[in-house]
């Protein structure tokens, strides 16, 4: 009984401490947006002692946004750089060490989610470009791509024809009609790139988010774990999913970001590589793992697979978890989904 | 007859025991269920006159119509207090430093009440 009351003592004692924590509180929490990479909002929040010191390293993140944005374009030429646009039509260009790096990645990538990520499909997305675009435009004359010319562009689609060459810098494309597309890794892999740079300065208690490509470096100022809310398409500001995390990357991929009409039907951008069109498995997926590039490239790569499948795949990405919505309205997770529903 | 003295009397200390064990487990449930405030908010008269994030240190006094009385209102280590003020009894200026949701610091005479709020507890960002 006495040491009951010693141990029930010593945890009255405890509690006042415990409460006291926050350490490096005092700080204050700032948002700052652009709309100026890859084509849509980017946000960073971050905990700071100063709207000054923020903006240093919002600066910072955007800067490496930037760099990536026109090293991945393929619609813009830049001044003084070999990027991907060069490349399409160029077919070999010396590229920096940057590039060469993410097409690298690119290529390991391929082959991690059985060339389901395959950013050497934009002889297939261009032609959906194009359709989504002039649908847009003209909703009444909208159009589905021509079958016949898609499916002669997914013969132009093998990445194994992009050969990187490290000792002189060179990527070149074998196939004549092949085209890079990296919209489905891009923005992943830049806001990863920019995290890095975060943590190997030592900074934490930023989230970066780039169109929905979420990377949490650290936690919130006083420690405790940011809140991700996974957006329920069905339900407007309601949630699937609320998932604490710390120097985590959340991606969700989903059928209701961007589509177009054709004839009353709505056709998605997430391309299967089997059936070249839209993929139908699920109206959205939710990737979380440490990488942002990963949980990028897995989202997409997921999203055109069935749930099953979805699984053996996963069986190469240890630490990712995913939560799946169904055409129906089911949702299921993997086990280790920490996420409250 | 003692007999029965005892056992009523024993019966009373196990009440009495009962009692304060519920008391404890209630203090330290509340204890444990406290939530930690995030902003306060601070009303004159019923009025809103300010609203602050209690994780940035700041200092505002908010001042009486005449221009005179005033109450000084500090945030500090995540805590919210009155620090100084005018008015004639100092219960605002006495009371402790508050910190966690439903907590309150009142000054009577001058109508001034700061409120903690708890985290909405929505999410920081939206995938
Ligand atoms: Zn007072």
């Amino acid at each position: 009984m006495k040491r009951f009351f010693a141990c029930f003592l010593a945890c009255l004692l405890l509690i006042p401490l415990a409460s006291c924590g926050g350490i490096g509180g005092g700080n204050e929490k700032y948002t700052a947006y652009t709309l100026d990479y890859f084509d849509t909002v980017t946000t960073v929040i971050g905990y700071a002692d100063s709207k000054e010191a923020f903006d240093l390293v919002a600066n910072d993140i955007f800067a490496t946004l930037r760099r990536y944005h026109e090293l991945f374009s393929i619609y813009d030429s830049v001044d003084g750089i070999n990027n991907l646009k060069t490349l399409n039509e160029e077919r070999s260009a010396v590229v920096s060490e940057e590039l060469l790096d993410f097409l690298e990645y690119g290529k390991a990538m391929y082959e991690k989610t059985d060339r389901r990520m395959n950013i050497g499909m934009g002889a297939v997305l261009s032609l959906w470009h194009k359709a989504r675009e002039e649908g847009l435009l003209d909703p009444v004359k909208a159009a589905l791509p021509d079958e016949e010319a898609l499916r002669e562009a997914s013969l132009h689609c093998d990445l194994d024809a992009l050969v990187l060459d490290r000792q002189t810098m060179t990527a070149t494309l074998t196939d004549d009609k092949m085209l890079l597309d990296v919209g489905a890794l891009g923005k992943g892999y830049a806001v990863e790139m920019a995290a890095k740079q975060l943590e190997e300065a030592g900074i934490t208690g930023y989230i970066l988010n780039a169109g929905g490509n979420v990377r949490t470096v650290g936690t919130r100022a006083d420690g405790s774990f940011w809140l991700v809310g996974v957006e329920d398409p069905n339900r407007e500001g309601e949630y699937l999913s609320t998932v604490p995390v710390a120097d985590a990357s959340l991606v969700t991929s989903g059928s209701y970001m961007r589509y177009y009409y054709v004839k009353g039907k709505a056709y998605h951008h997430i391309i299967s590589p089997d059936t070249l069109m839209p993929s139908e498995f699920f109206v959205s997926l939710t990737v979380l793992c440490r990488d942002s590039a990963e949980a990028d490239a897995l989202s997409t790569a997921l999203f055109t697979v069935s749930y099953e499948e979805g699984l053996r795949m996963l069986e190469n990405f240890p630490d990712a978890e995913v939560l799946w919505l169904f055409p129906d309205g089911e949702i299921r997770t993997t086990e280790g989904w920490q996420g409250e529903m | 007859m003692t007999s029965r003295l005892h056992r009523a009397r024993r019966n009373d200390i196990l009440l009495i025991a009962s009692l304060v064990f519920l008391a404890l487990v209630g203090i330290l449930l509340s204890l444990f269920l406290r939530r930690d405030g995030a902003y306060c908010v601070i009303t004159k008269n019923g009025e809103e006159v300010g609203r602050f994030s209690l994780s940035a240190d700041r200092e505002i006094t908010y001042y009486e119509e005449d221009g005179v009385g005033f109450n000084t209102v500090r945030i500090e280590n995540g805590r919210v207090s009155v620090t100084a003020a005018s008015c004639p009894d100092k219960i605002c200026v006495r009371s402790r430093a508050i910190r966690y949701h439903g907590e309150t610091v009142v000054c009577l005479p001058h109508g001034l009440v700061v409120t903690v709020y708890g985290d909405e507890e929505g999410p920081d960002i939206i995938v």
